[in-house]
């Protein structure tokens, strides 16, 4: 199943967390598909963990779940360095306005149900402009 | 306690008798609480109207470019898995139409000679997935043949909210389920070892549109409790939850298996 790092786009990890099973379950296949490799956490805290475990190069993080919400998860990057730099698309079924109210230091929002190539785009956009991760690219 | 799970203005006449302006006081508050506990709930109806929504549109799409290159048994395989979604949603929806049902006391049992120890394994079963990804381990215990004389889709409802609700609260630690018999009587039991509920939530959290965590971080209607209440007593049993923060919770269900009414 895993695919060789060289058929993934210049390796690069994202890290999904949404607390919908339904959408892990199709934004993994999807872009793992496409030849990224994939990391998937149901709430914040656990994608607080992942984080720390996958240095992700971008984040699609969904705004309201359970334990840790999105929200939450964006305070704590932004108090870090290390994390503050990473491109992270948030998403929710909730308006755009409803959501700069409850929370800042997103790259992106797309509203849920969003369109797939949107997503698609967004991911290629922000990784092609991000900065080159700061610790040396193995592999 | 007289109703522990509603909001509708019975108490009030109660309060009306009592004293004056105190009393008064105390209805405007109550209604402005379930005014707003009402646009609470369709914020939160509509977020869970679209929300999963996402994964069909993703299918869809990915069903499009599998017609592109015409590859049929990826079309079928991404078909299958579009039809479980639009499983899940209506599943998901119906939860609307029992709350209508059982706010209007329109709640109609329907029993049958059902088997309480193949429903909890089957609804585990379902559950295999999310558990995986959650990264949780379910043990169960169950008791064999348990049959019961009770409505099929009520207790199939109440086991699933419980687990679903173990597996979002649990943070992916173990979880245990039981079922037994005794006299007449059959106990479910739910064990996590998640984020738990203190003392001065128990009883809330088996109220309609109420949630031990902050409103606005939640996800789900908030009904599920109140759901599994109200379809427990139906059916003449009772639930209750015993833990503490940070320690998990024990969701404890006693039904009758002979079919009493309450
Ligand atoms: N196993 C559990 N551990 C800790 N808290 C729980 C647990 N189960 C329920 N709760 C608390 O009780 C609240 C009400 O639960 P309930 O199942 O009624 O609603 P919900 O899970 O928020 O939404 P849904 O309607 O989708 O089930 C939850 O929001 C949560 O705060
Ligand atoms: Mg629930």
């Amino acid at each position: 199943m895993e695919q060789s790092s060289e058929s993934r786009p210049n390796g690069k990890t994202i890290l999904i967390v949404d607390d919908e099973f339904g959408v892990l379950e199709v934004l993994e296949f999807i872009l793992s598909d496409l030849g990224y490799h994939v990391v998937a956490a149901l709430n914040g805290q656990e994608a607080l963990a992942r984080l720390r475990d996958c240095a992700p190069d971008l984040i699609v993080l969904d705004l309201m779940m359970p334990i840790m919400d999105g929200a939450a998860v964006l305070q704590t990057m932004q108090s870090n360095g290390k994390y503050s730099k990473i491109p992270v698309i948030l998403t929710s079924a909730l308006r755009e306005q409803n959501v700069k109210e409850r929370c800042s230091g997103y790259s992106l929002f797309l509203r849920k149900p969003f369109k797939t190539d949107k997503l698609l785009e967004s991911i290629q956009q922000l990784l092609a402009a991000a900065p080159a991760k700061s610790k040396p690219e193995q592999k | 306690m007289a109703n522990p799970g509603d909001h509708k203005p019975m108490g009030m006449a109660d309060t009306i008798g009592g004293d004056e302006t105190g009393g008064q006081a105390a209805i405007i508050q109550e209604l402005r609480d379930a005014v707003s506990a009402r646009d609470d709930f369709l914020a939160v109806a509509a977020h869970e109207l679209r929300n999963p929504i996402t994964p069909i549109r993703i299918s869809v799409h990915l069903l499009r470019l599998a017609q592109e290159t015409g590859d049929q048994a990826r079309i079928s395989s991404l078909l299958d898995r579009l039809d479980h979604q639009i499983e899940r949603f209506i599943s998901r929806m119906d939860v609307l139409l029992d709350i209508a049902q059982i706010s209007s006391n329109q709640l109609r049992l329907e029993r049958s000679e059902v088997d309480l120890s193949e429903t909890v394994k089957r609804v585990i079963e379902e559950h295999q997935p999310m558990l995986v990804r959650a990264g949780s381990e379910l043990t169960a215990r169950i008791e064999d043949s348990i049959i019961g004389f009770l409505d099929a889709v009520a207790f199939t409802q109440i086991v699933e909210n419980l687990i679903s609700n173990a597996i979002k609260y649990g943070q992916c630690k173990p979880i245990e389920v039981t079922l037994t018999s005794a006299r007449d009587q059959a106990e479910l039991t739910v064990c996590d070892h998640g984020i738990g509920i203190g003392l001065e939530d128990r009883e809330r959290i088996f109220q309609r549109f109420e949630r031990a965590v902050q409103r606005k971080s939640h996800t789900g209607f908030g009904l599920g409790l109140w759901v599994s209440r109200r379809l427990t007593e139906a059916m003449g049993g009772s639930i209750g939850v015993i833990g503490q923060k940070g320690a998990g919770s024990l969701f404890t269900v006693t039904l009758p298996l002979k079919g009493t009414n309450r």
